[in-house]
């Protein structure tokens, strides 16, 4: 409704009121859409620092895992599919990843997941390298949003065979099974890994963080499900839905 | 009612001011064009080899009268500071200019004729992650001790990095 006569009175009263009344209607909504632009559209500005995550951080240095294992078996390369999170790893960080040791006490070992750190602008896929000797190297790459499947096996190559580090199906990083001092392993495991206490393993509870398509590679190549057998500690939980698949999560703290 | 336009004005103006003051975060850092420098197409001797066979990368020293980039080696170092903050701390990194003239992984976040930074960490002491082994017990971790950021000279964007000990 407009106003009319009143105080306005008088046509050119009645129209300074329609027109004071416009210029207040325009000017609550030029506020009202600057302000929206400042709530919404700041934060989503790619790089922008994430708002504060709820959980506390207690700090604490040491490293707590959620992990399922499987030994006694001749494994040539492991694989899976690993879900996705951006939790809350307070000043340090957290892993996901599928793991080839070439024994149960893992002297040397192929590791491929995704890791996320303080700082990150968002997490990221690596391929991670321990020889028995002891030489290291990890390289991570940037990887989408979404669930991506991990791979190493080894791949017979014509200067010798080597341990290939494979994202999506894509080679990342490889290394000569010579210099890795072993071309297969007893001991595989799938893991969440935090790097200090309270780090967020795997989502929160209730909501759970699947490890899906979770098998070893045998001698011939072929996918054998994995069915590990799984732990962790406080404050994290995992769980075994089928023998292809673990989930884990943090619980609330 | 001038007030209120003045009220309105201030509004705009507070919010043109916050997005001008975060628009770095949107780039990552400052862009510029200038050559780079002399010091900055020499690397260590040695690392371009080492890089070239631990990454399936080929990376060789641009040269300088042909190179101009967008992003300076100080944005690029910051760039990687800001997310590896909690990892090399206040090691000190030196930056040098490569030209990718192949990447043979497929895989590698990196595009044949690309001009990137790297930033070289050194004298880092970083415990590395470790898997759980057969016993319940974490296997022993390795000592990072250096790291090489790679961040493109073009766009400022993270490519990869690679951590050794």
């Amino acid at each position: 409704m407009y106003p009319s006569g009143g105080a306005y009175g008088g046509a050119k009263g009645c129209r300074r009121g329609a027109i004071d009344h416009y210029q207040r209607r325009w000017t609550r909504m030029a506020i009202a859409a600057a302000l929206t632009i400042a709530v919404i559209v700041i934060p989503a500005i790619p790089g922008a620092p994430a708002p504060t995550a709820l959980a506390h951080c207690p700090g604490g240095g040491g490293t707590t895992y959620a992990s399922g294992g499987k030994g006694s078996i001749t494994a040539y390369g492991i694989t899976s599919s690993i879900g996705w999170t951006q939790g809350n790893v307070c000043s340090s960080g957290v892993s996901h990843s599928v793991t080839v040791c070439n024994t149960g006490s893992c002297g040397g070992w192929v590791q491929s997941g995704w890791r996320y750190y303080n700082g990150y602008a968002e997490p990221k896929g690596y391929c991670e390298f321990r020889a028995v000797n002891g030489t290291y190297s990890l390289t991570e790459y940037t990887i989408s949003h979404a669930a991506h499947t991990y791979r190493f096996d080894i791949i017979p190559a014509p200067a010798g065979a080597n341990w290939a580090c494979k994202i999506d199906g894509a080679v990342k990083t490889s290394k000569f099974t010579i210099e890795m001092g072993f071309g297969n392993g007893t001991w595989t495991v799938a893991q969440g890994e935090a790097h200090a206490t309270h780090v967020q393993i795997g989502t929160m509870a209730p909501s759970k963080l699947s490890f899906t398509g979770l098998n070893y590679i045998n001698s011939a190549g072929s996918l054998i499900a994995m069915n590990p057998s799984v732990s962790t500690s406080s404050p994290y939980g995992i769980d075994k839905p089928s023998t292809t698949q673990i989930r884990m999560w943090t619980n609330a703290h | 009612m001038r007030t209120r336009y003045l009220a309105a004005l201030a509004v705009g103006a507070a919010i043109i001011g916050v997005l001008v003051v975060t628009a770095p975060w949107s780039r990552g850092a400052e862009a510029t064009n200038r050559p780079a420098t002399a010091a900055e197409l020499e690397p260590p001797a040695g690392e371009l080899d080492r890089l070239t066979g631990d990454l399936g990368l080929v990376l060789t020293s641009p040269d300088a009268a042909d190179v101009d980039v967008r992003i300076a080696a100080s944005a690029a170092d910051a760039i990687s500071g800001t997310q590896y903050a909690s990892q090399v701390g206040d090691a000190r990194s030196v930056q040098y200019l490569v030209h990718v003239e192949a990447a043979d992984n497929a895989g590698v976040s990196v595009t044949p004729d690309e001009l990137v930074w790297v930033v070289h960490y050194t004298g880092l002491n970083v415990a590395s992650g470790a898997p759980m082994t057969e016993s319940g017990r974490p296997a022993e971790p390795a000592v990072i001790t250096q790291g090489f950021v790679l961040i493109s000279a073009d766009t400022g964007a993270f490519l990869l990095a690679h951590w050794t000990d």
